[in-house]
């Protein structure tokens, strides 16, 4: 067992890979693999035979997967640890926050409209990921909604969702 | 109708008389094809009013030559930002988005574009004059050859997940159960669909695709102030025209990768459904087969851009194959392109070729003529298309998402789908930090719903007999290419490890 207080020698906790996160999309996709076959369970065998081969297969490699991370524990080499996953502390609220916004865009875009869901989110998020240069937090998203205005909807006629924004500019054009 | 020197010299000169509707076409295909969600067909159906009103000849060769550039324009984000725009790109990022890390994004886009148009030009060539043939491949593939074909393709996820072979086959899989999702093909019950009734079809692929790649591409970004490694940083600021040269030349000295890849494009392409995504991962996984250095690939290795592009292009000119001699659209694109030949009252299949050969022909070497300006159009734009990856990912992730989620919402006007995308894009940031490969899940997510259908219909036919997958004798050709292609590479491995192991013994031992 290493002295981890002497100078110069890595800690043993240091030395095992954090392999903690390896195991949720595996844990995840085996999940869902027992959720399909409930919803298959009762359906004709033709309907069933690909999801059912496809969930066997997932287990089994799942399986495969947790023995060889348990005995790499066992080994030393690797424990459950998470941190090495996250980003570092300073770098997690602004991660956290840039997919929080995302979430409150796709939520807000039927009552703001396209245009001024475009122009908030490009503003907080550039604020969030710590733009301060006040021309471009004034000029950009703006110049940037109005260009995604100008291509997909007036050019393109994509039927994006509409809002106030989009009322007003397709009174004045 | 003979096609003598006089002849095609007349086509070509009537195609190139058509330069001002070619050169806007162009241009355009290359900004649809770079936005993720917006395929050709999207384009083509917006425009649909012009192509109808125009001469039947001027709308055919805007859309040949809007589809054949979008394939294009699909590698250029692949490229720059790891975000393919078009799903026959996604096999680009494994080796374009790496060189344009290491500030070689330049020369990675030179060949893009180079083997995308030569790989367009040699298979527009082809076709011109080996149409019948081709049009009998056709025959030929059945729903067994089509399953080997497929699986051909699926194999690529145990060759780009090389570093962990368990977590790349986790990942295949995982694509698969999700590819899986959605009324089945035989009684239309619903699999595994949440009750969301959104996803009764099935996963759309486009939003997965734009979360699988462009939403967690963003999520992690910000990360770094800079798509750019810091020696990439060095490169880019000292980037000159002569790398566009280098990449041009590079292009070329692999002439032959071109041409051979692109013809797996072509031929994959002639097959209805099977559509580029396939042509464009089968195409990398051979060129990786039958290369010295295998172990390059997915670090920025050329060769690794040029084989998906020029298959990626490929495609274009066998999906006229079908279309032409059969009146049978090979995907999207080409069944609205029947909707606008149909309209101007043109003849589809073998009549069209006695009625109007100059038509037939016409169209082919339309895409001929369309490849020929996209060169002269494209390739001086790499030099400012690298400087992207010198953007800031303060204002970079922000606008991808903005513009992604577009994307994501176009095709069918869902807001769900942007939902779904953020769904992928959560469980593509959690693969790329835990070294599952995003490409893995989005192969199966692709051709998990193929295979199966071809799967389906095969013991359908058969009356359920699974041995109806070894009935035919280019399905058996094709299982023994696949079991080669799948051995190969450890078979090469143990050789050379005794090779190495021979060469360390003393001389009296050996």
């Amino acid at each position: 067992m290493s002295d981890s207080s002497s100078a110069g020698a890595v800690p043993e906790r240091n030395r095992q890979r954090a392999a903690g996160a390896d195991l949720i999309l595996p844990l995840l996709a085996a999940v869902y693999g027992v959720y399909y076959l409930w919803t298959i369970r009762d359906f004709p065998w033709e309907a069933r035979i690909n999801g059912t081969f496809i969930a066997l297969v997932l287990w089994a490699l799942v399986a495969v997967l947790l023995v060889r991370t348990w005995v790499r524990i066992r080994g030393g080499e690797e424990s459950l640890r998470l941190a090495e996953t996250l980003p570092p502390r300073s770098q997690r609220l602004q991660r956290a926050g840039f997919i929080a916004l995302t979430v409150a865009d796709i939520a807000l875009v039927p009552l703001t409209g396209f245009t001024l869901s475009v122009w908030l989110f490009m503003l907080f998020s550039m604020l969030l990921l710590g733009v301060r240069e006040r021309r471009i937090l004034i000029l950009l998203p703006p110049l940037v909604a109005l260009i995604g205005y100008g291509f997909f909807v007036r050019l393109l006629d994509t039927r994006l969702p509409f809002g106030p924004l989009e009322w007003f500019l397709g009174r004045i054009v | 109708m003979e096609l003598g020197f006089d002849t095609l010299w007349a086509l070509f000169a009537h195609s190139m008389s058509l330069w001002w509707i070619i050169v806007p076409a162009v241009l355009l295909g290359i900004i649809m094809g770079a936005i993720p969600g917006f395929a050709a067909h999207n384009t083509i159906i917006i425009l649909l009013p012009f192509t109808l009103a125009v001469d039947v000849e001027v709308g055919l060769t805007f859309m040949i030559a809007l589809y054949a550039a979008s394939h294009l324009g699909g590698g250029i984000p692949a490229i720059l930002v790891n975000i393919p725009g078009t799903g026959g790109a996604a096999a680009t990022t494994l080796d374009g988005h790496p060189m344009a890390k290491q500030g070689r994004a330049q020369q990675a886009l030179v060949l893009c574009f180079t083997a995308s148009v030569f790989g367009g030009l040699v298979t527009s060539v082809a076709t011109l004059f080996a149409l019948p043939w081709l049009a009998r491949v056709g025959y030929y593939m059945h729903s067994v050859e089509m399953v080997v074909v497929m699986l051909f393709a699926l194999t690529l996820i145990a060759v780009i997940a090389a570093r962990d072979t368990l977590k790349g086959l986790i990942a295949g899989f995982f694509g698969l159960m999700l590819g899986s999702m959605g009324a089945d093909h035989i009684y239309a019950a619903p699999r595994g669909t949440f009750g969301f009734l959104e996803l009764f079809d099935g996963l759309p692929l486009i939003p997965a695709l734009i979360g699988l790649f462009a939403l967690s591409e963003a999520f992690v970004m910000i990360e770094q102030g800079t798509i750019l490694s810091e020696s990439g940083q060095e490169r880019m600021k000292r980037a000159r025209w002569s790398e566009t040269v280098d990449g041009l030349i590079l292009s070329l000295r692999n002439w032959w990768q071109i041409i051979w890849t692109s013809l797996i494009g072509l031929v994959i392409g002639v097959l209805p459904g099977a559509g580029a995504s396939i042509a464009a991962f089968v195409a990398y996984q051979q060129s990786r087969l039958f290369s010295r250095t295998p172990e390059r690939y997915g670090t920025g290795h050329p060769q690794g851009v040029i084989a998906p592009e020029a298959a990626n292009n490929g495609v274009t000119s066998g999906t006229l194959v079908p279309l032409l001699t059969l009146g049978i659209p090979g995907g999207s694109t080409a069944a609205v392109m029947l909707i606008v030949l149909q309209y101007h009252g043109v003849p589809m299949g073998p009549r069209l070729f006695i009625e109007k050969p100059a038509m037939a022909y016409g169209v082919i070497m339309s895409m001929v003529v369309a490849y020929i300006f996209m060169i002269a159009t494209i390739l001086p734009m790499a030099r400012y298309m690298s400087r992207v990856t010198l953007i800031s990912t303060r204002y970079l992730a922000p606008l991808i998402v903005c513009f992604t989620l577009v994307g994501a919402f176009a095709p069918r006007e869902y807001l769900f789908d942007m939902g779904i995308a953020l769904a992928f894009g959560l469980i593509g940031y959690l693969a790329r930090k835990t070294g599952y490969h995003v490409a893995a899940i989005l192969i199966g997510v692709i051709l998990g719903p193929l295979v199966e259908q071809s799967y389906l219909r095969a013991l359908r036919l058969s009356g359920g007999d699974p041995m109806v997958l070894f009935s035919s004798t280019l399905g058996n050709l094709l299982w023994a290419l696949l079991v080669v292609s799948v051995a190969a590479p450890y078979l090469h491995a143990w050789i050379k490890a005794r090779r190495s192991a021979r060469a360390e013994l003393p001389s009296e031992a050996r």
